[in-house]
């Protein structure tokens, strides 16, 4: 029955779609101004079995109105770029960024690049400040790249107190478990001084030296153990502890990345050594030595393939020992990004990583938006060299995608998933 | 419940079909489209749209709504689309307030090409211009003047390092774009000595941030140091000419002008607003949107009309406005869910097209304008545009027609209009723009047969024939000895000849008509042309004739696509 009422419907309705809904009477009586009668886009047959597809697309048509109209409002009163106004100087030397992370939370940094002089690269100052719930805080005061000898020799300080309230410990070494975390307080006050040698554009020798004061006390992350609980000052050195260092480095870096902002070509290099010594006791005391390089192989059309290769080494100096927190670690979006920060700690790490980014939009080329696919894999151990096993290494895989701009990568969201599971992290400025 | 809808569906699809279906029904011609230059009252000025609004209207709220609008589907899957609402019995619209029937009615005489819309030699450089307003946001600044002759112009600049770039543009756009039958403000190329710029008083200015505010002389300074000077000291740029009478703001692509009751047809059923898509891609206007259009009320109120303006070319051709056309124009939406989904289900193995275009730009002063990467029918704007989504093969045609009634000789003389710096390149554009235009026809001339200009004569013997042109052979895309006709005759539905092959003559004669009949049978030639290079006839071309006192008389065609 219901077919035939619907097929007496249709045969009423349908010739409703295949005629024209055109008519152009005039209407207006005065014939010296037009008035025609203005034709409507569907006739009536159409208005109706279009109703359908309209009432269901109705709630999301006026929710991306909204939108949109929200969209043109704060392009139309300037908004972005009266706050871009407000937050750097006419010149574009000058300005406030807001910054976050998720270790140390939201915040902003000041800027002034060519603090003297007239090269922006050059001579820059910047204070940051970030925070989270008020407990967990960072300040920092940078100045770097200032020009002692033109170009060649350039010197930079950097100094600043963070504090640190739910820094994760699993225990040391590679078979520690993710449901032993445990959490502690990290309270740091630091102060390097950085002299830079500039032979040819790509490379640079580094020297650093600097003194480092760490306080660490009971973690603060609801629902789960101390660390200062479960460990003392004896079997984790370090914790509970009062330890101020200083440290002197050595470095090389080589950086042929084509545009900082999202290489597609080049290679980025960065090899360090230097010891670290307790002042005023002679508890702590190491050796570090640091390699870490990136090469970005252009694929094809912009596609690109990251290969870094990491490594660190601590080296007791002595029968003198390594604060805990000072170890090589494992975890996060710096290592392996299916871990949490700290997951694996030791005295010495390897880290392998590789990258492929794909470009998904493109404006112009200031700004583009990639996606990418990693596959981390790495490894802590007592000793590198005697100790490394291939069964170690701990891998991880996921994905993400990159917001970057000409000069520098804006935002970074990035998922991680290893044997512990997700972990996801977004990086801005 | 699924189920039963299902069935509900095929039903209702079998129901319509059958309609669409039914029997014999004659040819009805059109209605005369009334002209729509009556006088009316001014309507009210209207600004552009925001462009992030119109951008995110266009791609996602208006394609969200074309694909929820059940019967424009139903439409498309039966392949029975809406035809333009404005055009003639033989496919043609007439003059307007939107269009005037120009070089693919009758050729334009070169010196004709090369004037354009112009009414005079452009702003008097050699006298003071008085700065009225200006903008210096963007990546290159602008400004509007009063010449000594009281004209208003908008002075537009290349950017730096792409000498002739969009002032190039912008005039073999007007050019050739009016010589299609659009209305185009004057644009001229000028080189003018920077010291004749005297800043009027409380002059508006859009700053660099964005903020408006009465400019000053350091703000004039500022603009004039971001732009190119010539070894002579000159700067050259585009003047366009204010449009006469008084701006109402732009006209949309679809639906129409509330306030205007000349404005009756819905924007997005022109002939002509659909068939521009065509001139756009050849020319690769891929910024074809409301906020590049301008209604002006033309006259004095109340006896004046609304025409409706084409605007700023500066980013056509090979033109990206603030430097050449980034590689992805014209392949993609600035936005394309598709093709972002595309790239990233395939993890970037998918290589678009566009990737492979060049990434050096030969010549600066013409940008990136390619003819080898060039598919008229991939071509996507920046925006979708709903006039363009409405597109028939129909209007495709017209389009082409238009496009191809442009000469070599003709795109010489308007591109010459632009003063290259480099003589090479201009070359290099004319030659590319033959090349597309030729690309152009050859698509749409295979969707549809491009058979034309239909007219009854007589022979010698008395015998009354059918003549018509083939605009593939007439524009040289064919040759005549490749090409093979093919036609029946129909009266009333009814077959009178079956199918005919008449080899590659463009005459047909018609049955002899009964003397004396009354004006009521109607008769129905269905043509065909056939290429060598290929084995299908193309689409049917439907000619209409009415049998009157002995004579027929052309009522119509239509064509399949």
């Amino acid at each position: 029955m219901s077919g035939i009422r619907i097929a007496v419907m249709a045969v009423c309705i349908g010739p409703g779609l295949f005629t024209s809904p055109l008519s152009y009477a005039a209407v207006s009586p005065d014939s010296s101004i037009a008035a025609f009668q203005k034709a409507h886009s569907k006739s009536l047959g159409e208005k109706i079995f279009a109703f359908p597809g309209k009432a269901i697309y109705f709630p999301l048509k006026y929710t991306m109105r909204g939108l949109n109209w929200t969209i043109g409002y704060v392009d139309d009163s300037k908004i972005p770029a009266r706050i871009d106004d407000f937050l750097t100087s006419d010149d574009g030397l000058r300005g406030v960024q807001p910054t976050y992370s998720s270790r140390v939370g939201i915040g902003f940094r000041f800027y002034q690049n060519a603090l003297f002089g007239d090269d922006k690269e050059y001579n820059q100052f910047s204070i940051s400040i970030s925070t989270w719930d008020l407990e967990r805080q960072q300040y920092c005061l940078d100045l770097e790249d200032f020009q002692i000898i033109g170009k060649t020799l350039t010197g930079g300080l950097s100094t600043g107190y963070v504090k640190l309230t739910e820094e994760p410990f699993y225990g040391i070494g590679i078979d520690t478990q993710f449901d032993d975390e445990s959490t502690y307080t990290k309270e740091q006050t630091f102060a390097e001084a950085t002299f830079g040698y500039h032979p040819a554009g790509n490379f640079k020798l580094e020297c650093r030296f600097g003194t480092e004061f760490v306080n660490t006390m009971r973690g603060l992350e609801e629902g789960m153990p101390s660390t200062t609980t479960l460990y003392d000052s004896q079997t984790l050195p370090g914790l509970c502890d009062q330890v101020e260092l200083f440290h002197t480095m050595l470095g090389m870096v080589v950086d042929t990345r084509d545009r900082p902002g999202n290489p597609t070509k080049g290679f980025d290099a960065e090899v360090s050594g230097g010891f670290f010594t307790e002042v005023g006791d002679d508890r702590f005391g190491y050796w570090q030595f640091n390699f870490d390089a990136t090469r970005y192989v252009h694929l094809f059309y912009e596609r690109v393939l990251a290969v870094r290769i990491a490594a660190q080494r601590n080296d007791p100096l002595e029968d003198r020992g390594i604060p805990f927190y000072n170890l090589a670690e494992l975890g996060e979006h710096e290592t392996i990004r299916g871990f949490k920060r700290g997951r694996y700690r030791d005295r010495d790490m390897l880290l392998g990583s590789l990258e492929y980014r794909w470009p998904i939009w493109r404006s112009w080329d200031d700004y583009g938006v990639d996606f990418l696919i990693f596959g981390d894999v790495g490894q802590v151990t007592p000793d590198l060299l005697e100790e490394f096993e291939v069964d170690n290494f701990k891998p991880g895989i996921g994905g993400g995608i990159r917001f970057w701009g000409e000069e520098a990568l804006i935002l970074r969201l990035e998922a991680g998933h290893s044997e512990d599971g997700w972990r996801f992290y977004a990086v801005l400025n | 419940m699924i189920k039963k809808l299902t069935k509900y569906i095929i039903f209702l699809f079998f129901i319509f079909s059958l309609i669409g279906c039914s029997g014999y029904k004659p040819f009805v011609p059109p209605l005369p489209v009334p002209d729509d230059r009556n006088p009316v009252s001014k309507p009210a000025f209207k600004s552009a749209p925001n462009d992030f609004y119109d951008a995110f209207n266009q791609q996602f709220v208006l394609q969200g709504e074309q694909m929820m609008d059940f019967p424009r589907g139903y439409r498309k899957l039966t392949g029975n689309p809406k035809e333009a609402w404005n055009a003639d019995a033989f496919g043609e619209v007439p003059n307007s307030s939107w269009f005037t029937n120009r070089n693919h009615q009758k050729r334009f005489p070169l010196d004709q090409i090369a004037r354009g819309p112009d009414t005079s030699d452009g702003p008097d450089a050699s006298s003071t211009w008085k700065v009225v307003s200006a903008k210096a946001e963007g990546v290159t600044p602008g400004f509007t003047i009063i010449d000594s002759r009281g004209d208003k112009y908008v002075i537009k600049f290349d950017p730096i390092g792409y000498d002739g770039l969009n002032s190039g543009a912008e005039v073999i756009g007007s050019k050739l774009f009016y010589a299609a039958g659009y209305n185009v403000p004057e644009n001229y190329i000028t080189f003018f000595d920077t010291r004749i710029l005297k800043l009027g008083d409380k002059v508006k200015f859009t700053d660099e941030k964005g903020s408006r505010r009465f400019m000053n002389d350091t703000d004039l300074a500022d603009i004039l140091k971001r732009i190119e000077y010539q070894p002579n000291g000159l700067v050259r740029a585009t003047a366009s000419k204010y449009i006469e009478g008084s701006v109402l703001g732009p006209f949309h692509y679809e639906e129409t002008r509330q306030d205007d009751p000349n404005d009756f047809i819905p924007h997005q059923h022109r002939r002509e607003l659909r068939g521009l898509k065509v001139l756009a891609v050849w020319l690769n206007h891929i910024d074809a949107k409301a906020a590049n259009s301008m209604d002006s009320y033309s006259g004095e109120e109340p006896e004046g009309w609304v025409k409706h303006y084409l605007i700023d070319f500066g980013t056509i051709l090979g033109s990206g406005g603030r430097g050449p056309q980034p590689k992805y124009r014209s392949y993609e939406n600035e936005m394309d869910p598709q093709a972002l989904l595309w790239r990233t289900i395939t993890l970037g193995l998918y290589v678009p097209g566009w990737d492979k275009v060049p990434k050096q730009v030969d010549y600066p002063c013409i940008g990136r304008f390619y003819s080898d990467y060039y598919h008229p029918e991939k071509f996507k704007f920046i925006f979708p545009n709903p006039a363009f989504d409405n597109q028939t093969s129909v209007d495709g045609y017209w389009g082409a027609k238009i496009v191809m009634s442009f000469t070599d000789e003709q795109i010489r003389a308007a591109v010459e209009q632009a003063r290259y710096p480099d003589p090479d390149a201009a070359e290099v554009l004319i030659k590319t723009l033959i090349e597309r235009r030729d690309i152009t026809g050859s698509y749409w001339f295979t969707r549809v047969a491009p058979l034309d200009n239909f007219h009854l004569f007589e022979d010698k013997n008395g015998s009354q024939m059918l003549a018509f042109l083939d605009l593939a052979v007439e524009t040289g895309l064919e040759k005549q000895e490749d090409s093979t006709y093919r036609y029946s005759v129909k009266r009333n539905g009814d077959f009178v000849v079956q199918p005919r092959v008449i080899g590659s003559i463009r005459v047909i004669t018609l049955p002899e008509t009964e003397a004396g009949l009354a004006p009521g049978d109607q008769w129905e030639i269905n043509l065909q042309v056939k290429r060598s290079s290929s084995k299908k006839y193309s689409p049917l071309v439907r000619i209409y004739l009415v049998q009157e006192y002995g004579h027929y008389r052309l009522l119509g065609i239509q064509r399949e696509g």
